[in-house]
């Protein structure tokens, strides 16, 4: 529960107490009290506050707000009462009736109150909801009486890309004013307070963005002078807000990364992080524990060998993380590896990691598969290991380096953000060169360790690493939301106990915790009669939606009522009145019958909307989807969701259920959906197109994006292991409020029973839930140990009995250290298992006793392995399935080999050519059988079957493998595979979601993971012989990505998400003969309006393929901010006559003036979109003098260009000829 | 600050008192209050309210004495010891009239409460403002036995916005510091004074603490020893009802409105606790038809513009 209304937090802040006056402040009782109403009639859209309340927020603010100095008032109490006193505030905002001068007085007095009480995201949340009371448009003179509040306002949300060009939007206007009114200085008259604080808000701002203490010291002296002079007393507002921001200048200086980061850090490390979206002018507390006296070496030197963080999500801990990385790699420290295990999570941590690595001309790896294609994975030379760093911008990459994350064209990246899979995948097949290259390794969401299926990937990793760095200078942080025993973490990896485990418990955003059950009206049942000789009587009952909202801990919980009953509870009685004694629901739902729980919930969801985004976590894909239709249901077309639901329309069908609901801004997420659909949700969730989200509570389909309200509708609540508890309970949670844009999350259970008064209870995790144990610690892999000590005592050859589960995975894990310490020269009969296996978390969580019995395991694998052949072993180790699979694969493998031969001695050369080709290598694994073993392996957890209907019993219809996989590759949508492949189903959605999991399970995972094992396998045979014959080896990665072709494939893995554009781009790029990476020159010279017409690329599209063609590496942004001016190549524009046209009149037709032609000498230009372009608009170059577009940043430079955009810095061109250079404007331009 | 009226131009207000004489040449130096004929009002005490009134009659010559008073210390205020100032008062005293370039370099100081005659604001910001400035040089000039002014917070630039009008501390011989939080109206309708002065109890009751806490934070940091120390200890003096804590409440009102007996009773009503030791004040300042005052002050305003 939140602490925000804590009895013992407002009686700190409330100071002694009530008293007997008449203006007395409520007690922190009535306070508690006061407060709960409100956020309760938020609920009920009833944002007016009382007026006590309102007082009492300004009594607690005038408390806080005295001059510390003073010590009139202890420093914690005027914390608290900042603290306090920002939440009235906040609440009040919502009431949209008050005048904009209140408003905005509301909204600075909370940001001050959130800023001081260190809770910042909610300072930034607050100017979210003001930002549209600013006025930017002259005369200046209509709101010089606001202007300081909006100056201040403005200042205290943090958001640097628009704070610049506001202040000197400002400041050019206040100068207007001095020329007309030819006064040097507007100080002494009714502008001079708030045009003080105006120079001083900027003067803070770069501070707090460049770090020049020079602009510190003007801005501390601009707001004194507003606060001490007599000339002020006119305005109360300019003072107050001086007053405050003075006293924030030293708190902020504190608090910002030019004071805390290391000294030896290079300037521009800290503008990734103050220019960088999202802008970070302050660290929060829980980065802050980086820098806080500890025992042990400092959390951010490379001294810091084993790190572990504990903190809430939603209190920056990405943030942190890339703190760390910046600082490691400012230090010259080598490549990074950030390992999320979620798809979604890795797509939010490259997206704001990216932004801080491109200020400081740093690269962040693709996203690539999680089984690579079984080429030299991380095998490079000596010289590509030693790129890392360095700029090497237009070295062409071959596809096997690519893929392998070797290199992106210009060397190879700093950071790279992988699944545990794929980690271990390198690991497996080049351990050693994975050390090498890359020196420290991020865990995010580290309590994956105690996840079932996944755990001991993560764990066998991670131990591996930490055995192996022992000695170096490889660092290991892990980074989690719910450790429950962080302390034996820290120790597992730390045993020298160097360090101590971060823990904070701080949150921006508040939480609210609610229950929503139903009640059945029992005095308004209406009777009717069914036939039926038992129970002939049927009444139903009106169920009313009932809210209970527990304000703070050990509060008592409020209940409302929803106005309209949200279903009905049909109940069946005998003649004489004895009731049934189970609840009429099922697929029969409605009048007569039961409302089934989904559509009761999903009404209650409804109303939730008004707020911001609501993600609801169902049990099943099926409760998600039909969940979001029911939402949809209920509201009208929402113009806001036509682009993705055109998108949906696009890639999944106009019938698919997923186009229909999001027209209504309400979407499902689970993974029956393609990959670069869930994306494309997911976006449109974070930039606020959709309101709704329905999704499953598995994490590794979850969303991982943060929501305005999480609503748990698992109906699982009452069975003895709830879905939704320990680790995947608090990170569902965590979702709950959006840190920066609103202050406050809901968190909402539903409970499909009567309400109990230990509801709440279910909402909060025992310590012991979040405990993480290891995978090999639970009875269930002690059951199997003790089932692999019976065969062994049956004299059974072990290792290869097991080809699943935690046995299996253990022999996989030995066999690997095995074969990757025999890579090292070390024989298998010397490696120092016991050594290696202390090293697990299983061996630092188990008695001696288990460990002796999983030690003999490992010896048993040991003389496996030793007794195995000693290059087919090491082949073994290199699949990632089980031992015994492996093994199976080998043999499957020589058995392909045997047949290849015999082919290649009957057709010759030219067999070897269609073997090459994929089609022809597809046939061949198809006809020989080989695919249909493959989908029979115990590691594919999902038969390949297809039904007629949901029904577990329905009809099957029988699906090639080999045809779906061709229509897959040669980039056929996902609609038309299911119209081809299963017309046999007559429900739309059916086909296609079936479809959709043979692509996600089988092609995209499992096909392309074991195919690849399998090509590899028979390839290495084959290369051992004479034969020159090979199967496709681009295969397993055309599946993996649905594509037929190398360029296709380029453009897959390097941040193009669609496959209908890569394989559109692909024919015209093959059709013109080019290659390799010359394909990024080709797309980057054309514009992008040819981009869009030639591919019919949607927005988002054209957005991947802006980044496409970026040029690696480019260090235009850096160059600026290092050096203060930075020069771009752009393409002159000459107009088609000489006259002066309106900018907005220059479309798409005027591309064709656009040619390299030289204007005048030089022009002072401005830079920005061209205004009234679709998304993305061309960038422009404007004439100062006459405003005219006069030149266009290419392709090739667009995202470098855009980059300095985004960061707000305000320039200055001069365009010559074609080169375009900028100057950092200085603060007097 | 705001009394809902529609938007008038110059012409409805430009009263009977033009063309205007040149005060600045007949200013004997009299106190405002002296010209206002400032006195105890009917039923002041200090057990409930201690009130003045202040009374000029419609044609009095002093009506413009005072209004040209109030002109020139908004004008002052609002433009400071700039040459833009220097510029309006010699326009003024000189007779003569603001060239065009002249006028651009005033107008920007008329904004919000004066505008120009081409664009005049409405008459209920003027109005507002004008009670501001007659509160804050009557404050400031005033005596009070047994008490010295230490500060008077006020008047605001601009008046479109409700309250925290003006703030006034007291020290007494004893060395005590007292304040005085005044709610400022103007009242120029038909209804009976008391509207206006149950309208302001009303700001006050919802408002006080927010003024206060705006003050404190200001006032905590501006001045050193026991005065910034006593502006750190408003809000507490306030809501724990300590003595040196009161409340009061001027109206600027037409002469014909000058209450003749006791007043502010809802004031008593509403800060009974305050209601002894002359903590709860009031003060009425009736001037001639204050619609027409108003009018007549800004008019010397915009002397320069139109001469």
């Amino acid at each position: 529960m939140d602490r925000a209304l804590n009895l013992g937090r407002l009686t700190e802040a409330l100071g002694e107490g009530a008293n007997a006056s008449p203006r007395r402040l409520p007690s922190p009782e009535e306070l508690q009290d006061l407060l709960a109403d409100a956020e309760m009639r938020l609920f009920l859209r009833q944002p007016e506050i009382p007026v006590d309340l309102i007082r009492t927020g300004w009594y607690l603010h005038g408390v806080a707000s005295v001059n510390t100095a003073l010590e009139l008032y202890s420093y914690p109490r005027q914390r608290r009462a900042f603290e306090i006193s920002a939440h009235i505030f906040d609440l009040a905002l919502n009431d949209e009736t008050r005048s904009r001068r209140e408003r905005l007085s509301l909204a600075f007095g909370s940001q001050v109150g959130y800023r001081r009480a260190e809770l910042d995201p909610n300072a930034t949340a607050m100017f979210a909801i003001v930002e549209s009371q600013l006025i930017r448009e002259p005369p200046i003179e209509a709101h010089a009486d606001s202007l300081a509040l909006e100056a201040g306002v403005a200042l205290l949300g943090f958001q640097t890309s628009t704070l610049f060009d506001l202040y000197r939007t400002w400041l050019r206007q206040l100068r207007a004013v001095e020329r007309q009114t030819r006064l040097d200085d507007l100080w002494g008259t009714l502008f001079g307070p708030a045009q003080r604080v105006v120079v001083g808000c900027l003067a803070l701002l770069n501070y707090l963005a460049f770090g020049t203490g020079e602009n510190l010291r003007r801005a501390r002296d601009s707001f004194e002078e507003v606060v001490v002079s007599e000339f002020a007393v006119g305005d109360l507002d300019a003072r107050w807000v001086a007053a405050h921001l003075l006293d924030f200048t030293g708190e902020a200086e504190a608090g910002s990364v030019w004071q805390l980061l290391p000294p030896d850090i290079p300037n521009v490390a800290r503008q990734a992080f103050t220019l960088a979206s999202p802008p970070v002018l302050t660290l929060w507390p829980p980065q802050r524990l980086l820098f806080s006296p500890r025992a042990g070496p400092q959390p951010l030197s490379n001294e810091a060998r084993r790190v572990v963080l504990n903190i809430p999500t939603s209190s920056g801990k990405t943030l942190l993380a890339q703190l760390m990385i910046v600082v490691h790699l400012a230090q010259g420290g080598g490549g990074v590896c950030y390992v999320a295990p979620m798809r979604s999570l890795g797509r939010e941590v490259r997206g704001t990691l990216r932004n801080r690595l491109r200020v400081l001309a740093r690269e962040l790896g693709e996203e690539l598969p999680d089984f690579g294609p079984q080429v030299q994975l991380l095998g490079g030379t000596d010289s590509d290991v030693s790129t890392l760093g360095q700029s090497q911008a237009g070295a062409d990459a071959s596809l096997s380096q690519l893929l392998g994350g070797l290199t992106q064209a210009g060397g190879l990246p700093d950071v790279e953000v992988m699944t545990p899979e794929r980690l271990a995948h390198l690991l497996r097949r080049d351990s050693e060169t994975v050390l090498q290259r890359y020196q420290m390794f991020v865990f995010d969401e580290a309590h994956f360790l105690a996840e079932r299926g996944r755990g001991f990937t993560l764990e066998s990793i991670l131990s591996f690493l930490h055995w192996r760095t022992l000695e170096t200078s490889h660092r290991i942080v892990l980074l989690s939301a719910a450790i429950g025993n962080e302390g034996q973490i820290m120790s597992w990896l730390d045993p020298a106990g160097e360090g101590a485990p971060l823990r904070s418990e701080w949150r921006g955003p508040r939480r609210l915790h609610a229950v929503f059950t139903t009640r059945p009206e029992w005095e308004a049942g209406s009777r009717s009669r069914v036939q039926s000789q038992d129970w002939p009587v049927r009444i139903s009952y009106p169920l009313r939606g009932v809210i209970r909202l527990r304000p703070a801990e050990g509060a008592m919980p409020r209940t409302l009522s929803l106005s309209d009953p949200v279903g009905q509870l049909a109940l069946r009685y005998n003649e004489q009145g004895v009731l049934r004694r189970t609840r009429t629901q099922g697929p029969k739902d409605g009048p007569p019958h039961s409302t089934q729980q989904y559509k009761m919930t999903a009404r209650m969801v409804a109303a939730l909307g008004a707020f911001g985004s609501v993600l609801v976590v169902t049990s099943t894909r099926r409760i998600a989807q039909d969940m979001a239709r029911e939402l949809a249901s209920l509201f009208d077309d929402n113009p806001r969701a036509s682009s993705p639901a055109d998108m949906a329309i696009q890639r999944l069908g106009a019938a698919h259920p997923l186009s229909s609901v999001l027209k209504k801004g309400v979407a499902f997420h689970h993974a029956a959906l393609p990959v670069d659909v869930l994306e494309e949700l997911e976006e449109a969730l974070r930039e606020g197109t959709l309101r709704f989200m329905t999704c499953t509570s598995t994490l590794t389909e979850g969303v991982n994006l943060p929501v305005r309200t999480v609503v748990l509708a698992e109906t699982k609540w009452d069975e003895a292991e709830a879905m939704l508890s320990g680790a995947r309970l608090v990170n569902a949670m965590g979702r709950a409020g959006r840190a920066g844009k609103e202050s406050e999350g809901w968190i909402v259970l539903v409970r499909a029973a009567e309400e109990r008064h230990d509801d709440f209870a279910l909402m909060t995790p025992a310590h012991e839930e979040l405990e993480i144990r290891s995978r090999l610690a639970t009875d269930e892999a002690l059951d199997a140990l003790a089932e692999f000590e019976e065969v062994v005592r049956r004299g059974e050859d072990a290792t290869f009995a097991f080809a699943a589960g935690a046995i299996s995975e253990f022999l996989s894990f030995v066999w690997f250290l095995l074969s990757s310490e025999e890579d090292r020269g070390v024989s298998p009969d010397e490696v120092d298992l016991t050594g290696a296996l202390d090293s697990t978390l299983a061996f630092v969580q188990a008695d001696e006793q288990t460990r002796t019995r999983w030690r003999l395991v490992g010896e048993t694998a040991r003389s496996s392995y030793i007794g195995a052949d000693p290059q087919r072993r090491r082949h073994w180790a290199h699949s990632g399935t089980s031992i015994a699979t492996a093994r199976r694969l080998d043999n499957l493998a020589a058995a392909l080999v045997q047949r290849i031969l015999e082919q290649f001695e009957a057709e010759g050369e030219g067999f070897a050519g269609t073997l090459a080709d994929s089609n022809g290598a597809l046939s061949l694994l198809s006809v020989s059988g080989a695919l249909t073993t493959l989908l029979s392996l115990p590691e594919n957890e999902r038969p390949w079957r297809f039904r007629q209907t949901r029904a577990g019993q329905s009809a099957e219809i029988s699906v090639n493998p080999e045809e779906l996989l061709r229509g897959w590759v040669r980039g056929e949508s996902i609609p038309d595979l299911a119209e081809a492949f299963l017309a046999a189903v007559t429900e739309q959605d059916w086909r296609v979601e079936q479809v959709v999991d043979a692509v996600a399970q089988h092609f995209e995972h499992f096909l392309a993971w074991t195919l690849g094992v399998l090509v590899e396998l028979v390839n290495g045979r084959l290369a051992q012989g004479q034969t020159p014959a090979r199967l496709c080896e681009e295969l397993p990665t055309y599946i993996r990505y649905g594509v037929d072709s190398e360029l296709g494939l380029r453009l897959l893995v390097s941040g193009v998400r669609s496959r209908r554009l890569a394989h559109a781009i692909a024919t015209d790029a093959a059709a013109e003969h080019i290659e390799g990476d010359s394909l990024r020159q080709w797309l980057g010279a054309m514009e992008i309006a040819e981009l869009r017409r030639r591919f019919s690329a949607s927005s988002s599209e054209l957005l991947d393929l802006l980044e496409f063609t970026r040029t690696p590496r480019a260090s235009v942004l850096r160059d600026l901010l290092e050096q203060g001016r930075a020069e771009v190549a752009v393409h002159p524009v000459v107009a088609a006559t000489p006259d002066v046209r309106d900018v907005d009149q220059i479309g798409e037709e005027d591309q064709t003036t656009v040619r390299p032609t030289v204007t005048e000498a030089t022009t002072l230009a401005d830079l920005r979109p061209v205004p009234g372009e679709e998304l993305p608009p061309r960038l422009g170059v404007f004439s100062i003098e006459t405003e005219q577009l006069i030149a266009l940043v290419p392709t090739s430079v667009y995202g470098e260009v855009q980059s300095i955009l985004d960061t707000g810095v305000p320039t200055t061109g001069t365009l010559r000829e074609d080169r375009l250079e900028l100057v950092l404007a200085s603060e007097t331009d | 600050m705001t009394e809902e009226h529609p938007a008038t131009g110059p012409e409805a207000v430009t009263g009977p008192e033009a063309p205007l004489d040149q005060p600045w040449n007949d200013d004997d130096g009299r106190a405002l209050a002296t010209l206002v004929a400032l006195e105890e009002g009917p039923g002041s005490s200090n057990q409930t309210c201690t009130w003045f009134l202040g009374r000029l009659d419609v044609g009095q010559p002093d009506v413009r004495l005072a209004a040209w008073r109030i002109a020139r210390a908004s004008m002052r205020h609002r433009c400071g010891e700039t040459s833009a100032y220097q510029l309006w008062e010699r326009s003024i005293t000189s007779g003569s009239r603001l060239s065009d370039a002249e006028r651009r370099r005033v107008d920007p100081f008329l904004t919000s409460v004066f505008g120009t005659p081409e664009s005049p604001v409405p008459v209920d910001h003027l109005e507002g403002h004008v009670a501001e400035i007659l509160w804050h040089l009557l404050t400031k000039e005033s005596v009070r036995d047994g008490h010295t002014l230490r500060n008077a917070e006020g008047p605001s630039f601009s008046v479109t916005e409700t309250g925290g009008d003006g703030l006034a501390i007291w020290q007494t011989d004893g060395g005590d510091l007292v304040f005085r939080l005044w709610e400022i109206k103007k009242d120029t309708g038909a209804r009976h004074i008391s509207r206006t002065i149950s309208r302001a109890c009303r700001q006050l009751e919802r408002r006080s603490e927010e003024y206060l806490a705006k003050y404190a934070s200001v006032g905590s940091r501006q001045h050193g020893g026991e005065l910034g120390s006593f502006y750190g200890k408003l809000l507490d003096l306030w809501v724990e009802d300590n003595s040196a804590s009161g409340v009061a409440i001027s109206i600027a009102t037409s002469r014909s409105k000058a209450p003749v007996r006791r007043s502010f009773g809802t004031l008593v009503s509403t800060f009974p606790e305050k209601a002894r030791d002359g903590r709860l004040e009031g003060l009425v300042v009736a001037i001639a038809d204050f619609r027409e005052f108003a009018a007549l002050v800004r008019n010397f305003v915009w002397t320069g513009h139109s001469t």
